[in-house]
């Protein structure tokens, strides 16, 4: 038994040292358990950043801890099989002047409503940046239409509409629409809606992290699987980690899952019995694979070569994928990462890109196929909704926090915040 | 202390008016002869062991409206069996109409003068048939449960009249027999604060002219009063509690015409065994022995009701045995031949145990012990006039209006002041508490008006 | 839709016994309403003593190792203060904190408990038991139950052979001239139940039968039944509350229908604790008695609040409803009134003292 902290943070997810850095600038003392051998447990997925919390950068000043961006503004080309590839920065003007070869209202259209959607998006940042208690602002036709019935609404083109909509994990879902939203308002390094690329990829931004929670003096804890967390009548009160060593606090946030933190760690039913029900029969449906392919030369997809780095997405066919250029390992190599919807097979991916790139095939030196499930989106939930539990103090901070599932560390932020405030609360009489 | 009203008798229409009076916030005081209250809602051991109601079975229904303002089920009264009795309507119409006729305040006493006004009564010119006329159409025991402890001639033009105050089958009987009733009703009164003399008889009436204003008590203390309701009945109130020559004439005479029918006797039987038979049984012919009981002679086969009360309250008698109660009517209260001795009482029990082994063969051998209890019985403990229940023959010149003194409505009386709340009020013999709670309303009534200063 | 009996195990003996063959379905089972008279019946309930068939009630076995794990958290109080032969009431509440059910838990060893209740709830507590690996199942089917109630029961129990010493919230299992019976004091009127095997159930009715006519044992139907309830206060799912049906539902709060006192402000942990308001019920449960005989239900009250049922009390002589009104008209013998102009009096539950079982 150690002695008790403030609050505890399971997982030293990119959530989870988010939610460990906030407490602790607010002085509430920390212990973040992370179950890997050393360091965080953050491993990379998909290089390419949308989301990541601007709040975040700056509270932890990760720029100082060495983070630094490669890219910082990734533009779109979207590949198509008649050849006549779309390239789309983010700037709605040039784009609209490479959309024109395609379609001349579509380009017209994309300067006005790309202007829309984003002022939209922002007023809408409250709702899911903050704690805000309902989404002021949001026209009610956005929260049952569909993606592509709004980009079908809005543009005429095959190419605008598929390119737009693949950015939503399901473009014909109900309530789709919000996801286009949610991307269109974030913000990353100072530009909002665009895509970038951190020199050492995910990884260093996890170092940073750790670098920044090491400064701020969070207890950090390697080798601590936490296997259960305690709790006294319907409050959350400390955890016990595999070794049956108990730590006792008076908060606990997780970066784990919802299903994980409340199903496997929590007594049975205590998050109440009929949510336990729900989720146990609602497993996550989704998923997404990244492939990564090493190279012999350079990827040449859409006939171009790889000067000046962009998203490649390839919306026609199956499956659908994006793809982007990483460091080489070694002189006379290329990496090139690709990320796929669904579980499709290596050969199947390698096919895909054959399309729009010849002889891809025999560029392939090797690829390595990593498989995640996706959380489905809660573009409807409050904060409160999405970070608190049924157990007083007990808070969740990982992906599965998010509206959408993607790498932000914003759950971590705002479950520090409602820990501190919950703390207060209790030190009131 | 000068009450407000004075109540001699503390039978259930006594109890009924000390607690309409007390919950009304008027100061009452209820004095009664005996030691306890209750009057004829008493259950007595006439062996050790056994139980039952001396002088009734069951009591006329208590009126739903007081039934509910006393708050007597709470007070333990529960009525088992409720069934509605025989001419609802008409007994709701009559009690409403003597209610509404008591709240009446009279602008002055008119007894006497020459302006007679005479109330139209519901239902009195329906009720003018016979018994047997009418019960042609209700059924062939309707008749004898009529005239349950009665005497009266079937045949007669407005003897129908008994249908409406039968003694049997109406309230319903209450666990532990009609004690709890009693209890419940004294309960009653005494939760809303009215006083109690017990022990004490009322010797006297005072009076002043022609105003009453208090009782004397046989030991000579004096109560005060703005008002007496007496619950005794008509013969008994007039002329044992005021002196002949302080009365007018014409009541006097309206008085001695009065006529009372005692033909009631009881026997309550404990038996060795489970009750013999589940309903009661009912023997012998009204029609035969209303000849007898004129004649003042006891009759051959009396006509009774044998009743296993235990059957239905077993709390009355102990596990495994049973009390069987007769009600006897044309049972005279005096014997032509003089008194009731001893062994004329065992001649009449001898009968009825008879008549018992008649109607359940093998019972006889299971006596444990009968007792009998006739008329000058009844007078003796309830000071009841020839032991009549009823308070007088049950009549058509001696119901609804004409019962007292048909000049003043309500229950009231020539004498300013004294009200009749018992059995001799119109409302007497056809509800329990109505005719006590009526003259209380009576009462009341006329302290609002300001006649009883 | 079927139109087929589901009998009782009593339904033989109550059919030859019914004068009317007036039956209605409670719970999907199909049982005597009346036998002859309901308000006769209530009054023999109340007087001397009246059986009724209660089969109908929801009864499950819960057994398992976790059994009182999962009870714990189940219901609003903790089964550990049990001990075989022991009961108690209890409630269980949906996440929300809205009341699912009520009813009386019964432990029968250390891992081996009885659920009965007026409501059934059976999905939603089998698939809660399954998170705990316990076993729930049914025994309403192989088992009648019987309830004997009034002052003269415990003597008509003695007479029958049945030693009718047992406490308030007790049972015990006993054998009663060749036959396995278990003898129980559970109901809110304070008598007694007998259940037994379905195949025995026509016995145990004829036995009662044979020795109850020295006490005027009658059969009383669910409508006398349901008068006794109402005169007792008691608040019976379906007919004054509707027990919520969703997981997350929120209302009725146990404290809108006057179950608060089932809940044990020290036990923890229990299905839909953190999400209870806590606030003190802005309504107050009394009762009503009308100077009417026509029963009231779901009458909006003049002076501020509405009844809940009613049903007429022969008992009392009046129509008597259960009530929800606001503080301020709580007290007793406060005078209400009807939208109609019916009048009443406001009184304290229960209307009338429960009929206690006389000693022997």
């Amino acid at each position: 038994m150690s002695a008790p902290a403030d609050a505890i943070v399971i997982g030293a997810g990119i959530g989870g040292i988010a939610a460990a850095a906030c407490l602790e600038r607010k002085g509430v003392h920390v212990v973040l358990l992370e179950a890997a051998e050393a360091g965080s447990g953050v491993r990379e997925f998909w290089p390419v950043l949308e989301a990541l919390d601007p709040a975040l950068v700056k509270t932890l000043k990760l720029s100082r801890r060495g983070f630094k961006f490669i890219q910082r503004d990734l533009p779109t080309l979207a590949l198509r099989q008649d050849g006549r590839h779309l390239l789309l920065p983010r700037d709605p003007h040039k784009a609209a002047r490479a959309i024109v070869a395609c379609s001349p209202a579509d380009a017209r259209a994309y300067e006005r409503r790309q202007a829309e959607i984003f002022a939209l998006a922002r007023r809408l940042r409250p709702w899911w940046w903050e704690t805000a208690e309902a989404p002021a602002g949001l026209p009610e036709r956005y929260k049952a239409a569909s993606a592509q019935a709004l980009l079908a609404a809005l543009f005429e083109s095959d190419a605008v509409r598929t390119t737009l909509g693949f950015d939503v994990p399901e473009p014909f879902a109900p309530g789709s629409a919000l996801a286009l939203l949610w991307r269109a308002g974030q913000e990353m390094c100072g530009l909002q809606g665009a895509r970038a690329l951190p020199q050492g990829g995910v990884p260093a931004l996890a170092d940073a992290m750790m670098a920044s929670i090491r400064e701020l003096g969070v207890s950090f804890r390697s080798k601590a699987r936490v296997r259960q967390v305690l709790v006294a009548g319907d409050e959350a009160a400390g955890v016990v980690l595999d070794s049956g060593e108990k730590i006792f606090s008076r908060a606990v946030v997780s970066c784990l899952s919802r299903r994980d933190t409340l199903l496997r760690l929590l007594p049975t039913a205590s998050a109440g019995i009929a949510q336990t029900l729900r989720l146990l029969s609602s497993a996550p449906r989704r998923s997404e694979t990244v492939a990564v392919l090493t190279l012999n030369g350079e990827p040449g997809l859409g006939g171009r070569s790889s000067g000046g780095a962009v998203r490649h997405v390839i919306a026609e066919g199956e499956p659908a994928l994006e793809g982007v250029a990483s460091d080489a390992p070694s002189p006379g190599q290329h990496r090139f990462i690709v990320k796929a919807k669904g579980t499709p097979t290596a050969d199947a991916i390698v096919a895909q890109l054959e399309r729009f790139a010849p002889q891809f095939r025999s560029r392939v030196l090797d690829i390595a196929l990593t498989t995640r499930t996706l959380c489905p989106p809660k573009l409807l939930a409050s904060a409160q909704e999405r970070i608190a539990t049924p157990i007083r103090n007990l808070f969740l901070c990982g992906r599965d926090a998010e509206p959408v599932d993607a790498l932000s560390g914003r759950a971590g932020r705002l479950a520090a915040e409602m820990v501190s405030a919950a703390l207060q609360r209790k030190a009131r009489p | 202390m000068r009450y407000d009203a004075a109540i001699i008798g503390a039978g259930a229409n006594g109890l009924a008016a000390a607690a309409t009076l007390a919950r009304a916030g008027r100061s009452a005081i209820v004095i009664e002869r005996a030691e306890h209250c209750g009057g004829r809602c008493i259950t007595r051991e006439f062996h050790p062991g056994f139980r039952a109601s001396p002088y009734c079975d069951e009591v006329a229904p208590v009126p739903i409206a007081i039934f509910r303002a006393l708050g007597l089920a709470s007070r333990g009264a529960i009525f088992a069996r409720a069934r509605a009795p025989l001419f609802a309507d008409a007994l709701a119409a009559l009690e409403a109409h003597a209610m509404a006729e008591a709240a009446r305040a009279p602008k002055r006493n008119w007894f006497g003068r020459a302006e007679k006004t005479l109330s139209r009564w519901p239902a009195s010119e329906g009720l003018s048939r016979s018994l047997n006329d009418a019960c042609a159409d209700l059924g062939p025991g309707t008749a004898a449960a009529a005239l349950e402890g009665r005497a009266a001639d079937p045949d007669l033009e407005g003897s129908a009249l008994h249908l409406l105050a039968p003694g049997c089958g109406s309230s319903g009987i209450v666990m532990g027999g009609l004690a709890t009733l009693g209890q419940a009703l004294e309960a009653a009164a005494r939760d809303a604060g009215a006083a109690f003399a017990l022990g004490l008889e009322a010797a006297d009436i005072r009076h002043a002219k022609q105003r009453a204003l208090g009782v004397r008590l046989a030991d000579g203390t004096e109560i005060e009063s703005r008002a007496v309701i007496s619950t005794l009945d008509l013969r008994r109130t007039f002329f044992s509690l005021f002196a002949w020559k302080d009365l007018p004439p014409a009541a006097i005479e309206r008085v001695s015409q009065y006529r009372h029918a005692g033909a009631r006797a009881r026997l309550l039987v404990a038996l060795d065994g489970p009750a013999p038979f589940d309903a009661p049984l009912q023997l012998g012919s009204p029609a035969e022995a209303y000849a007898a009981w004129h004649a003042a002679t006891v009759p051959e086969l009396p006509p009774m009701t044998l009743r296993p009360v235990s059957a239905a309250d077993p709390g009355l008698a102990p596990e495994g045995k049973a009390v069987v109660t007769a009600t006897l009517g044309a049972i005279p209260h005096q014997l032509f031949d003089g008194p009731w001795t001893n062994e004329k009482r065992s001649a009449l029990k001898e009968r009825v145990l008879a008549a018992l082994e008649i109607g359940a063969p093998g019972t006889r051998a299971k006596v444990l012990a009968a007792e009998l209890i006739v008329a000058p019985d009844i007078e003796a403990a309830l000071g009841l006039t020839e032991g009549d229940l009823d308070g007088g023959e049950i009549a058509p010149d001696q119901m609804f209006a004409l019962r007292g003194f048909q000049d003043c409505p309500g229950g009231r009386t020539p004498v300013t002041g004294l009200y009749l709340g018992g059995p001799s009020a119109p409302l007497g013999p056809l509800a329990t508490c109505a005719a006590g709670v009526a003259a209380a309303r009576a009462l009341a009534a006329d302290l609002d008006a300001g006649l009883l200063k | 839709m079927s139109l087929q009996v589901r009998a009782t195990p009593f339904h033989g003996p109550a059919a030859a016994a019914s004068r009317l063959n007036l039956w209605e379905p409670r719970e999907g089972w199909t049982v005597a309403a009346v036998y002859e008279d309901a308000a006769q019946e209530a009054l023999a309930a109340r007087l001397t003593v009246a059986m009724a068939d209660i089969s109908w009630r929801w009864r499950v076995a819960v057994d398992g190792a976790r059994a009182e794990e999962f009870l714990a958290r189940l219901l609003t109080r903790d089964p550990a203060s049990l001990a075989p032969g022991e009961a108690f009431k209890a409630l269980w509440l949906s996440d929300g904190g809205a009341l699912r059910g009520a009813g009386l838990l019964a432990r029968n060893g250390r891992d081996s408990f009885m659920l009965v209740s007026a409501c059934a709830d059976p999905l939603w507590i089998a698939r809660a038991a399954a998170l705990f690996d316990v076993k729930v199942h049914e025994i309403a089917e192989a088992e009648g139950m019987l309830a004997v109630v009034g002052p003269y029961a415990a003597r008509l129990l003695a007479a029958a052979g049945l030693d009718p010493d047992l406490a308030q919230l007790r049972f015990r299992k006993l054998f009663w001239r060749g036959i396995e019976v278990t003898l129980s004091r559970f109901g809110e009127h304070e008598g007694f139940e007998i259940a037994c095997s379905a195949t025995d159930a026509p016995l145990v009715w004829d036995r009662l039968a044979k020795v109850g006519r020295a006490y005027a044992l009658e059969p009383a139907g669910m409508r006398a039944m349901d008068i006794l309830d109402m005169e007792a206060g008691v608040p019976r799912p379906g007919r004054d509350y509707r027990p919520a049906r969703g997981g997350f539902d929120s209302m009725p709060a146990p404290e809108d229908i006057g179950l608060g006192s089932l809940v044990d402000p020290d036990h923890v942990g229990f299905n839909g604790r953190s999400a209870r308001a806590g606030l003190p019920a802005s309504r107050v449960r009394m009762g009503i008695v009308f100077d009417s005989d026509v029963p009231a239900a779901n009458a909006v009250i003049a002076e501020g609040g509405r009844t809940l049922s009613s049903v007429y009390s022969p008992a009392l002589r009046s129509a008597i409803a259960l009530a929800m009104l606001e503080p301020r008209l709580g007290t007793p013998n406060t005078q209400v009134r009807l939208a109609d102009g019916t009048p009443g009096l406001v009184t304290a539950l229960p209307f009338l003292p429960p009929p206690v079982p006389l000693p022997r």
